[in-house]
């Protein structure tokens, strides 16, 4: 057999292609939906050829022919085919130069024009294996419009291709019904599955009948339940979060599908399907599909799914159901249409209307709080800011403005977008003026999120982004692990802090204030937000870090300074936790009077106290702090008139950024702990920069302490 | 009313125990409310059990 053919991309060549792979027993293929609907979607992607690979090994029906398949006496083998299509003319010349000479200029040119493959099963009828097809542009460009992806890596004759996409295949109504296809495509799409990790159809269906009363745990399969459908999810290793839809909005349903998928998790919907004969519209059976996508904002808003009857991100469009008069739709009133384009790219009428019934969302393990608790959470914050705006507004004043979005995100990612950020500098007002940050708002900024990004959370995070005037305000971190009635809000980031001021500061009187009524369950977390609001109005630890810096560790220790493994404490420590009326002399008189005194030297300690003491034998900071994290330490002098301090200290001081001011706070501290040294103290003047001299000239001398 | 008037309005606000219990009444009002949805979105035993085979 010829190991591929190149045609141009057509109707009647896709035909023939596939009628070439297993002989002529296919009837007309364009008569299937899901071959019409490829088509058009290629087209409009502008597909120019397709290439037939003739063998193909594919993984998943390789799994489905041993488990059924293969005893059939009419079976065509295991070997799959398998079709590629291009947006630029692709040629068997082209093809083989690049498989004579690997030019990688011409292997990128091909990747460029790559817009997909479909593998092509040894099956009557139901042949459309996994395909994977490039997406529309357009999508993930902003929030109105996203698409479910990840790369497909290809191999085709040891040329290496790539396809962004989520794999789509149709039920092949023996090892695999519409809901096993659904779960499969939902497996796809959930990213940290590796795609050869993700079981095949066969596998799928027969995880979810064993197991569940009254099965048949044998193949052929017509159908799978809910009950079913969650258990495959069970065996799989997912958490999943179910909920009934047949009283829930068209709008409560967007914004669920919108929080999963921003959230890059995928939804397995199931639908009642209604279609229309002679005249009248009739229930024909439960349909599951996937929920890949979504579109929202001033155009019609829709959701875009893989539906194995029709094919791969089919845009299904929200309606009315009021004009329709279906039979038993339990007063639902709104459903979607699936709508398919002509040869000519004008959308065909629907002839099916799908009731949305009931709506799984598959996801990590450990993510045990569905996204309703975060939705609650947020909905309370707003709500309740908006009151105290009210109480605080002049009447007629506009509403406050503060919306949000949840997603799931782990922590790293959220680590890694926060190392990255700066706070604005300004905030817009309404009257068009910019309100300036601060340097004090900066400070505290740059403190919360050094604070944040050192500390540990959980590794899923329900991440609500909160924007006040439809700019960036804060965030609201909820540890997606959590138990209903624990404190899972695990942390708020202040995306700007003047837009916090505006909105969090309304709420922040009752922080520390419990809101909670009673002891009833709980469905939103605002309590624990109150609680982690309260925990802003920073303690002695906050003030000491922004007053005399964080602590450090010293950062080494000298032979002189530990004996028989043990720190040396300096025998001349003195401790002073609080302001004195004393004078530096009155403590230490020796380096008052003495002619060359040893120098004295200071820290300030993890809990704020006030270190000095006497510097002897190359005992630096560390004897005075016995080897523990400190704040800003350097030396104390004597001059003529009074005395000087300075940040010397190669152990402790040595990477605060900030260092001239932690030391001007240092100053302010020896002022009032030696109340009548007060006037005679002040900041060293930094001496002048040491021009370096050849190293056999330069005298010995000690390190800073 | 410009942010910076409400920013203005609201540094060091104080609260009393009045405005407190509304706040904690609202709340409660709100995980009604949270309840219902959670009940009309709860999962039957029936919708368990409906099928998909189209």
């Amino acid at each position: 057999m010829t190991p591929f053919l190149v045609c141009q991309f057509g109707k009647s060549t896709l035909s023939n292609l596939v009628k070439e792979c297993f002989g002529s027993d296919f009837p007309d293929i364009l008569r299937k939906p899901q071959i019409n609907y490829a088509f058009h979607y290629l087209q409009a992607l502008n597909a120019q050829s397709v290439l037939l690979e003739s063998e193909y090994i594919d993984k998943d029906f390789l799994e489905d022919c041993e488990r059924y398949y293969l005893r059939r006496f009419g079976a065509n083998g295991h070997k799959c085919a398998r079709l590629h299509f291009f947006s630029e003319q692709v040629t068997h010349q082209r093809i083989e130069e690049l498989l004579n000479n690997g030019d990688e200029t011409k292997l990128a040119e091909l990747q460029a024009c790559y817009l997909g493959f479909m593998v092509v099963k040894p099956l009557p009828r139901t042949f459309i294996g996994k395909s994977c097809f490039k997406q529309y542009k357009g999508f993930n460009v902003d929030d109105t419009k996203r698409l479910l992806a990840r790369r497909y890596e290809v191999n085709l004759f040891g040329i290496s291709l790539s396809v962004d996409s989520i794999a789509f295949q149709e039920q092949d109504k023996v090892v695999s019904a519409c809901a096993t296809t659904a779960i499969w495509s939902a497996l796809n799409a959930l990213s940290w599955i590796p795609v050869r990790a993700i079981p095949s159809c066969s596998e799928i269906t027969s995880n979810a009948i064993n197991f569940i009363h009254g099965s048949s745990n044998s193949f052929p399969s017509r159908e799978l339940s809910n009950k079913q459908i969650l258990r495959a999810l069970d065996v799989a290793g997912l958490r999943y979060h179910a909920e009934q839809l047949n009283r829930v909005s068209q709008s409560e349903l967007i914004d669920t599908v919108k929080c999963h998928v921003d959230s890059s998790l995928p939804l397995i919907l199931g639908v009642k399907v209604f279609g229309l004969k002679n005249g009248a519209w009739l229930e024909k059976a439960g349909h599951a599909v996937t929920i890949l996508g979504y579109k929202t904002g001033i155009e019609e808003s829709g959701l875009y799914i893989h539906d194995d009857r029709f094919g791969p991100y089919a845009r299904a469009k929200f309606i009315a159901l009021g004009p329709l008069s279906l039979p038993d739709t339990q007063k639902q009133t709104w459903g979607m249409i699936l709508q398919a384009r002509d040869d000519a790219g004008n959308w065909l009428e629907a002839h099916e209307v799908l009731v949305p019934d009931f709506l799984i969302a598959p996801m990590q393990k450990k993510a045990r709080l569905p996204l309703s608790f975060a939705i609650n959470t947020c909905k309370t914050i707003v709500d309740n800011i908006a009151e105290e705006f009210r109480a605080v507004a002049p009447s007629g004043a506009e509403p406050h403005r503060l919306t949000y979005t949840v997603r799931l995100e782990e922590i790293a990612d959220v680590k890694t977008r926060v190392v990255k950020s700066v706070p604005a500098q300004s905030f817009r007002d309404t009257n068009g003026t910019a309100i300036p940050l601060t340097s004090e708002q900066r400070v505290v900024w740059l403190d919360e999120k050094n604070r944040f990004l050192t500390w540990h959370f959980a590794r899923l995070q329900w991440v609500a982004e909160f924007k006040y005037l439809d700019q960036p305000a804060f965030s609201l971190l909820i540890d997606a692990t959590e138990i209903p009635q624990g404190n899972a809000v695990s942390a708020i980031l202040r995306d700007s802090p003047i837009a916090c001021e505006a909105t969090l500061a309304l709420l922040q009187p009752y922080a520390g204030k419990s809101s909670e009524a009673n002891e009833g369950d709980k469905n939103s977390f605002f309590d624990s937000f109150l609680r982690k609001l309260h925990q802003r109005v920073e303690g002695l630890s906050h003030h000491l870090d922004i007053t005399y810096g964080a602590p450090r560790a010293p950062s080494y220790l000298k032979s002189e300074e530990f004996a028989g493994g043990d720190i040396v404490l300096n025998g001349s420590l003195k401790i002073f936790y609080d302001a004195t009326a004393d004078s530096i002399e009155a403590h230490f008189p020796q380096q008052a009077t003495a002619a060359n005194p040893a120098p004295l030297i200071w820290a300030i300690s993890h809990d704020g106290a006030l270190l000095i003491g006497v510097e002897e034998n190359r005992m630096g900071h560390p004897c005075l702090t016995g080897f523990k994290p400190a704040r800003i330490a350097g030396e104390l002098h004597r001059l003529s008139n009074g005395w000087a301090i300075n940040a010397k200290s190669g152990r402790y001081s040595g990477d605060y950024s900030d260092k001239d001011s932690l030391l001007e706070n240092a100053l302010r501290r020896f002022k009032s702990t030696f109340a009548a040294s007060s006037a005679q103290l002040s900041i060293a003047k930094p001496t002048p920069a040491v021009v370096p001299v050849p190293a056999d000239l330069s005298p010995r001398s000690g390190s800073p302490s | 009313m410009t942010v910076a008037e409400l920013i203005a309005a609201a540094r060091n606000r104080e609260v009393d125990s009045a405005q407190v219990e509304a706040l904690r009444y609202r709340v409660m009002e709100a995980e009604e409310r949270y309840e219902q949805d959670a009940a009309r979105k709860s999962v039957s035993d029936e919708g368990l059990s409906r099928t998909y085979s189209l």
